[in-house]
């Protein structure tokens, strides 16, 4: 017989019946707090945005002049007719300045935007020739939905050649 | 006088209270530290060199005095101050120009706040000039470190909540900062949606911030300067040279 007052060596052999519950009650215990932290973790993700949508659409293609128009409301404008385009061909670009967010204005004597808060410009192309700003405008996608309207997709970053023809 | 004394002291309601007698001997003086919750954060006895001001400039403590003034006015500020995207700002000049004492009351946590950052560093300076933070002080030092990163995020998320052009594009730089968490595509853009609670900054973001700045992070720093404080003491009080030569007082 062995001493009782000494700790037995721990080995499978050994392994007692309170050594399997103690074994269950911590995986069960890591499991409901892992899981409760996870659980945590997405709630915090929202499922629902109360944002304005990334894609919509705005009026009928014939509706906007050959040239450079803005579009207030979604803060985009829309190229139609130049700058490599036919009178057909439609491209849109995004109307917030890379740097800190504000409006560019398209200024048609020097063919490019130029922002009013520090002094960016861009070519015809979105491309920064002048100012702080790290990125050129991006170019969205653009489409003609079923009633004829256009549909911009802001989700849809498309390089500056992309053109909707109709 | 002694019967006035005895009627107020030598009662049963009393000594339940107070179970030391009035500190006049050095035991009830002990007594008085050990027996009081709020006291005995002190050690009874302290090296004399430790009491001198030049020691710590007080710089910690008053940190925890901040942290104290802070809690109190922004737990006044909550009543007036609602974090909807609507009210946030003219809730903020209400505070200003229509409260009694609002404006008191604001400044005093907005100033607190900016003391707090800056204190902050003064006492880290102060911990790194006197060595403080070696051997056995090296894990306070750690927990120093993390309540200077709560610290400012405690800073930057009451920067969000009156909801002006300085708050939102504050925020802004902040959302694209953690945007560029590498791989940006996946780790930066979930943690972006994570703490901004969307793909911009709107109410799920404010209501986020206001959360974290009158809960989360308070909750966490005060639980950390708990285990600062309650170390400062297993650690053997504030660091000094050769404590051999030095005389208890």
């Amino acid at each position: 017989m062995s001493d009782h007052t000494v700790e037995p060596e721990f080995s499978y052999d050994q392994f007692s019946r309170r050594d399997f519950f103690t074994l269950v009650g911590g995986v069960a215990m890591a499991g409901t707090f892992g899981a409760a932290l996870v659980g945590s973790f997405r709630y915090m993700w929202p499922n629902v945005l109360y944002e304005p949508p990334k894609r919509y659409k705005i009026g009928p293609p014939a509706e906007y002049p050959v040239g450079v128009n803005f579009i207030a409301d979604q803060r985009i404008f829309l190229v139609r007719g130049v700058y490599g385009l036919r009178d057909n061909e439609y491209r849109v670009v995004s109307a917030i300045c890379t740097h800190m967010g504000c409006t560019p204005k398209w200024v048609q004597k020097d063919d490019r935007w130029e922002c009013p808060c520090h002094g960016s410009q861009f070519n015809t192309l979105g491309v920064k020739v002048a100012g702080p700003a790290p990125r050129p405008l991006p170019w969205y996608e653009v489409t003609v939905g079923n009633d004829g309207r256009l549909v911009v997709d802001q989700n849809k970053v498309v390089t500056a050649d992309y053109k909707l023809s109709i | 006088m002694s019967r006035v004394a005895d009627l107020l002291f030598a009662n049963r309601v009393w000594k339940s209270v107070f179970r030391h007698g009035y500190p006049s001997n050095p035991r009830n003086r002990a007594e008085v530290m050990f027996q009081n919750v709020f006291l005995h954060i002190q050690s009874v006895k302290v090296f004399k060199r430790s009491l001198k001001v030049s020691a710590t400039f007080g710089l910690g403590l008053i940190l925890a005095y901040l942290f104290l003034l802070l809690t109190l006015t922004g737990f006044l500020l909550m009543f007036y101050y609602v974090p909807e995207v609507h009210r946030a700002y003219a809730d903020m000049k209400d505070l200003e120009f229509a409260v009694s004492f609002g404006v008191v009351l604001r400044n005093m946590h907005r100033w607190a706040a900016h003391a707090m950052v800056l204190f902050t560093f003064l006492h880290m300076a102060r911990v790194f000039f006197t060595g403080a933070y070696k051997a056995p002080r090296e894990f306070n030092w750690v927990i120093g470190i993390i309540l200077l990163i709560i610290t400012l995020f405690l800073s930057l998320s009451g920067y969000l909540l009156p909801w002006d052009q300085l708050a939102y594009w504050a925020i802004t730089i902040v959302s694209n900062l953690i945007r560029t968490t590498p791989p940006a595509d996946i780790m930066g853009a979930g943690a972006s949606y994570l703490v901004l609670g969307g793909t911009q900054i709107g109410q799920n973001t404010l209501i986020r911030f206001y959360v974290m700045h009158v809960f989360g992070l308070p909750a966490i720093c005060g639980l950390l300067m708990v285990v600062h404080f309650w170390r400062i003491r297993k650690d053997g009080g504030l660091a000094r040279p050769d404590e051999s030569n030095i005389p208890l007082r």
